[in-house]
């Protein structure tokens, strides 16, 4: 869970360069994971985690009770979505290449976040959504806009993609 | 199997790949940047009812004053079966209370309002001794990870041009467990009597403080003490936060109502007597208010203390007052972990 430092929030609010380096750098695994998860591009990652430290420091005030670690990645997946819908080609169903540097992860999971990365985009959102994020199927429903029933057929169809892509599935079965 | 599956999907989201290191750099700079720009004056205002309120006031002014604390009351709760009736006596109690208590004269140039904060907040990871860290309101409830548990104590003197001085230090630590406390003397190796921490002095330049939810001085001055133009202002504040504006949020706006208010009446020594007497008045309407009775604040003061409950399931906000003066005294979350506690109010120079 990520803590922060009282001093180092006042002082990064107030625009003291040195508290916001250390506010973002402290924060900094959180907020790209969950940028770059449902963007699966580096450069738009990258703007929409620039995006949500800067909504997180103008907005620390609607943050009174509850934790911070998910209200800062909440707005992280809020601005990579929006960072997704301002793109010039239509969001839903573009395709975006995930970034070259899985392979410095760990073998066990690096297929697998590679599949996850490599989904079709509507699929893939639904799936960090739910699985990674821990968001629910009516959640998934509200912040996209559609309907929930279509955010469990998309997890579904995309479960069985993953399934086949780190599987080594002999020809003509099925899971 | 695809059960097999979602199991290693859900162990996966820390690893997801860091970029590069300029990257991060870059990002700060333009964080930076922008945090640093001149900040854009706030939006209207929205006027929720508004045209229901109107139509309102006109029968209220055929049928005389009843009908318009009537109408007061009808706008706050919406529906007055869902207020506690013993919190609403109480609340209206302390809003004749609040109403009858001197005003604190303005402040003149030189002059400092004085505010102490005790915060008693759960360490659950402190690298070193002057890299103090407090989990802030994001404390999980015990059993947790945490070690320690800690006083933060913030004194502000706060100057009427929005200058101001921050001085932070830090309390003397109670440990969880004699294992935790040997440990931590073992690690940090100085006495555990010491402070846990260094604490911080801080100067804000002239226009740079602001009060709770971004209110300044004259504007604190300046609200209104009519109920419905204040619960204006709250619903503003409290709208974004709840579900009442933001699909993502799962909290009822009444709740966040009842942290907007504490928040603001933590200064409320520099509210009007009237303002104050307006938010009593406001909390003994909000649907959802309970009666919690007569307690000691966190640091040993009799008060009583109103509650607001999120859902069944999830943390409570608590408010806690002096009933002969009114005077806030404690805002919390329910008792599990963390307080923010309204000290001392005075004038200091």
């Amino acid at each position: 869970m990520t803590r922060v430092s009282r001093d180092i929030v006042q002082r990064a609010r107030f625009g003291e360069s040195a508290a916001i380096e250390e506010f973002v750098r402290e924060n900094w695994a959180l907020v790209w994971r969950a940028a770059y998860a449902v963007t699966a591009d580096a450069q738009l990652a990258e703007d929409a985690a620039q995006e949500a430290f800067i909504r997180a420091l103008r907005s620390l005030d609607h943050l009174k009770k509850g934790p911070f670690g998910p209200w800062l990645r909440r707005i992280a997946i809020n601005c990579a979505i929006d960072q997704l819908r301002r793109r010039p080609n239509d969001w839903v169903g573009s395709e975006l290449t995930p970034a070259a540097c899985l392979d410095e992860l760990p073998k066990p999971g690096r297929d697998l976040v590679a599949a996850v990365l490599g989904l079709p985009l509507e699929r893939r959102v639904v799936v960090v959504l739910h699985y990674w994020f821990d968001y629910t199927h009516k959640e998934i429903s509200t912040l996209l806009q559609i309907p929930t029933g279509t955010v469990a057929s998309r997890l579904s169809r995309a479960l069985d993609e993953l399934y086949l892509r780190v599987t080594e599935v002999p020809s003509g079965t099925r899971p | 199997m695809v059960p097999d599956l979602e199991e290693r999907l859900r162990s996966l989201a820390d690893q997801v790949p860091l970029p590069e290191p300029a990257v991060t750099g870059r990002v700060v700079a333009g964080v930076t940047e922008s945090v640093q720009a001149p900040q854009i004056a706030a939006p209207d205002r929205r006027r929720p009812n508004g045209g229901w309120h109107r139509g309102r006031i006109a029968v209220a002014a055929a049928v005389g004053v009843a009908a318009v604390v009537a109408i007061a009351v009808g706008r706050l709760t919406g529906n007055a079966s869902h207020v506690d009736s013993a919190a609403a006596a109480t609340l209206r109690r302390a809003a004749i209370t609040a109403a009858h208590q001197p005003a604190l004269p303005p402040l003149k140039a030189g002059q400092y309002y004085h505010f102490r904060d005790t915060e008693i907040g759960w360490v659950e990871n402190a690298t070193a001794p002057n890299l103090f860290t407090s989990c802030l309101s994001a404390c999980p409830p015990p059993p947790s990870d945490w070690v320690v548990k800690a006083p933060v104590i913030n004194e502000y003197w706060i100057a009427a041009d929005g200058s101001a001085l921050n001085v932070e230090t830090i309390g003397r630590p109670t440990f969880r467990s004699a294992a935790a406390r040997k440990g931590y003397s073992h690690i940090y190796g100085f006495p555990v009597s010491h402070p846990l921490g260094l604490g911080s002095r801080y100067q804000f330049p002239k226009g740079q403080w602001s009060f709770g939810w971004r209110l300044t001085y004259r504007q604190l001055q300046q609200l209104p003490s009519n109920p419905n133009k204040l619960l204006d202002i709250v619903r503003e504040h409290a709208a974004p936060s709840s579900r009442a504006d933001n699909p993502s949020s799962t909290n009822p706006l009444n709740y966040e109502e009842f942290v907007v208010i504490g928040d603001i009446m933590r200064d409320s020594a520099l509210l009007q007597p009237k303002v104050r007497a307006a938010f009593y008045n406001i909390l003994s309407q909000l649907p959802g208010i309970k009666l919690v009775g007569h307690v000691t604040d966190p640091l040993g003061r009799p008060g009583i203390e109103v509650s607001m409950q999120r859902d069944a399931h999830t943390e409570r906000e608590v408010l806690i007052f002096d009933p002969h003066t009114a005077q806030l005294l404690s805002t919390g979350d329910g008792g599990y972990s963390h307080w923010s506690v309204v000290n001392s109010i005075g004038r200091q120079p």
